[in-house]
């Protein structure tokens, strides 16, 4: 592989392809800051010749690539959706699952360099124009968003009720409309920031354009409700004030194998329990001497079990030997879905979607 | 909302705030269309007064049909005082109602009365005002309902036209600030969007409300909506010069637009005039007005 890093503008003038590819900040709210990314084209277009393909490849708001055909000719301007996933962001990239390139227009023809380019890639290609490919990020995970506030929706009703959405799950993912990788997992809301960013882009769009939109205010709302969840039920199960109580939390990370805390549940999670006794966690993958952080990192897990009066196992880690903790007397609420009663004998072990009115 | 499918042209209609903007449109159209007409203006009676009550029931009759259209807006004052006041008349006029019955009210409310959280109305879209002024629209609305008198609801979005006498931010205060100053201002960047009715529209509506006998709620407003810069955009187009100023404006942006299916399909027969046609009218009667000053001095 022939790779050279530089920082020198003028180079891109060798190229035949420039991909813009630089990462769009977004705030608490999940909205996007894309200042960064139109001062990065502002300095290419300085140096790029008007043969080279320019391919924008951020998260932006439909509209903003064709904005760009007053600085740069439409026949070599392209938008290629980015479809990668947190923690498989290389496999995703070099084997990518289906190519969508937006153009200015149906007739536009992508250029020789470009297509070489993207026919290295063994996987379906989509060409159509720059909104619509701009609007397919959004869509993809609005999609998602629906099937997330849905699953949620219909496993609290499951607790309500006597039902287990865990027994529902396969019948669901049966059914070819939905299928076995549909979202049906509950959880704690929408986290890991890209969710939020489309939604929140999807909201803005439809105020712009005065399009109905009513249930993606709804499903944000319900986003900021399931994360509650863990407090009632909390709440309803432990007899000390919150303030007497002492939580442990087995993965902090935004997603296991990674080392990124923005947007994770387990924050959140010790946030709103901020007012509780101690609150102890664990993560592999974190440093236990992190200051400032909202929890006591531990170095290794067993603690957890001896101190704490709720333990929450927000990720599965194959090498922690539960086993050793069978004899944990307190709460354990298990996000992983990976745990029953068989392997923690004495505890009461939780999972959302789960009524154990009729399991007996 | 039923339509009555039949025109019954009311026997009287009583005007409240016959004075104002729209009142004087709607007195015109009333004559015009030789309906009997009573106009009250606050020379008249003055609606924040209790004596306003004894006035109002030795004139209202069992077959009129009210348009009570007085109101104090929020360029006359944004506080608890006008707050109170409008509220006042609101209570008066309800009183004199319960004394003297009258046939059919028509209270022309305000799109106010609706939140920013939602960006897209219709009608039965929650009324849940954010301000004074929206409070007490909707303070009145409840007031009327509470009468067993048939009632019409008309919230109102912005108007704009030919004599407009409060020059509230929008398309009236651009048209009259570019003759003036060569400029228009505008706050933030302008990308607050708002629904524009022209002045002839309204009365129209409201005309043809009254001789349906229509009850229930309707919004007043066109789609779509337009952003303030693109409104100002298009005045200094029809002006063929100006430049667009910007002040600073709220943090954030507001959307409001409107899901107009149910007045398209209740009132089909009455056409919304454009933006752009609505504006070349309102400016080229206003540039007469302009020159005409010019000449004369």
């Amino acid at each position: 592989m022939n790779i050279t890093c530089t920082k020198n503008f003028t180079e891109i003038a060798k190229c035949n392809i420039i991909y813009i590819a630089q990462d769009v900040a977004t705030d608490a709210q999940g909205k996007s800051n894309i200042d960064g990314v139109n001062d990065l084209i502002v300095k290419v277009l300085a140096h790029i010749n008007a043969t080279t393909a320019l391919v924008i490849h951020n998260q932006i708001p439909p509209g903003f690539t064709r904005k760009l055909i007053s600085k740069f000719n439409a026949a070599n301007l392209f938008y290629h959706v980015e479809t990668l996933i947190f923690g498989q962001a290389l496999e995703r990239a070099m084997h990518p699952e289906r190519i969508i390139i937006g153009k200015a227009s149906n007739n536009t023809k992508l250029t020789e360099s470009l297509q070489h380019y993207l026919n290295l890639y063994d996987c379906p290609k989509f060409e159509m124009v720059y909104e619509s490919a701009e609007l397919t990020k959004i869509a993809i995970n609005l999609f998602l968003i629906s099937q997330v506030t849905t699953t949620n929706t219909l496993a609290e009703m499951c607790e309500k009720i006597g039902a287990n959405w865990h027994d529902i799950i396969p019948t669901l993912q049966k059914d070819k409309r939905i299928g076995e990788y549909a979202y049906l997992k509950p959880g704690l809301g929408l986290s890991g920031g890209n969710l939020e960013r489309d939604l929140t882009s999807a909201q803005d769009l439809s105020k712009k354009m005065g399009t109905f939109s009513s249930h993606l205010t709804s499903q944000e709302k319900d986003s900021d409700y399931r994360i509650s969840w863990i407090q009632r039920t909390i709440k309803s199960c432990v007899d000390k004030p919150l303030d007497k109580l002492t939580i442990g939390i087995v993965g902090v990370t935004y997603k296991i194998g990674t080392h990124a805390i923005k947007n994770s549940p387990s924050i959140k999670i010790m946030k709103i329990f901020s007012e509780v006794r101690e609150i102890y966690a664990f993560d592999p993958f974190l440093d236990s001497e992190i200051i400032n952080f909202p929890a006591r990192l531990l170095d290794k897990p067993g603690p957890l079990f001896e101190i704490c009066d709720v333990v929450i196992l927000m990720h599965q880690y194959d090498d922690i030997a539960y086993k050793d903790f069978e004899n944990y007397t307190g709460i354990i609420i298990d996000m992983t879905y990976q745990y029953t009663r068989d392997h923690f004998k004495k505890a009461t072990v939780i999972h959302m979607g789960e009524s154990l009115k009729y399991a007996s | 909302m039923q339509a009555k499918k039949e025109e019954i042209a009311p026997s009287r209609i009583v005007i409240l705030g016959a004075g104002g903007f729209i009142g004087n449109y709607l007195t015109k159209r009333c004559m015009e269309n030789k309906i009997p007409v009573l106009p009250l203006t606050s020379n008249q009676v003055d609606l924040t007064t209790p004596n306003s009550i004894s006035f109002l029931t030795d004139t209202f009759r069992e077959t009129d049909t009210l348009i009570f259209l007085s109101a104090l807006t929020p360029d006359r004052g944004k506080g608890v005082d006008t707050f109170i006041k409008n509220n006042l008349m609101g209570y008066h006029v309800t009183e004199a109602l319960k004394k003297s019955r009258v046939a059919h009210v028509i209270y022309l409310s305000s799109d106010a009365v609706y939140s920013f959280d939602d960006h897209l109305i219709d009608e039965k879209t929650p009324a849940i005002p954010t301000d004074l002024y929206g409070v007490m629209h909707r303070s009145r609305e409840i007031m009327l309902a509470s009468l067993d008198i048939p009632l019409l609801i008309v919230r109102s979005t912005l108007v704009y036209g030919y004599g407009d006498t409060h020059n509230s931010y929008g398309p009236n205060r651009f048209i009259k600030e570019l003759i003036q100053t060569n400029k228009i201002t505008l706050f933030g960047k302008g990308d607050d969007v708002r629904s524009h009715i022209l002045i002839d529209d309204l009365v129209s509506l409201i005309h043809m409300c009254a001789v349906h006998k229509e009850e229930g709620i309707i919004n007043a407003a066109t789609s779509p909506s337009y952003p303030f810069i693109d409104i100002a955009n298009r005045i200094i187009r029809e002006f063929g010069y100006g430049e667009i100023v910007y002040k600073p404006g709220a943090n954030q942006v507001t959307y409001r637009h409107f899901n107009v299916h149910k007045l398209d399909s209740k009132f089909a027969s009455l056409s919304f005039t454009k933006i752009e046609d609505g504006l070349k009218k309102t400016i080229s009667l206003m540039n007469n007005d302009h020159v005409g000053i010019s000449i004369a001095s």
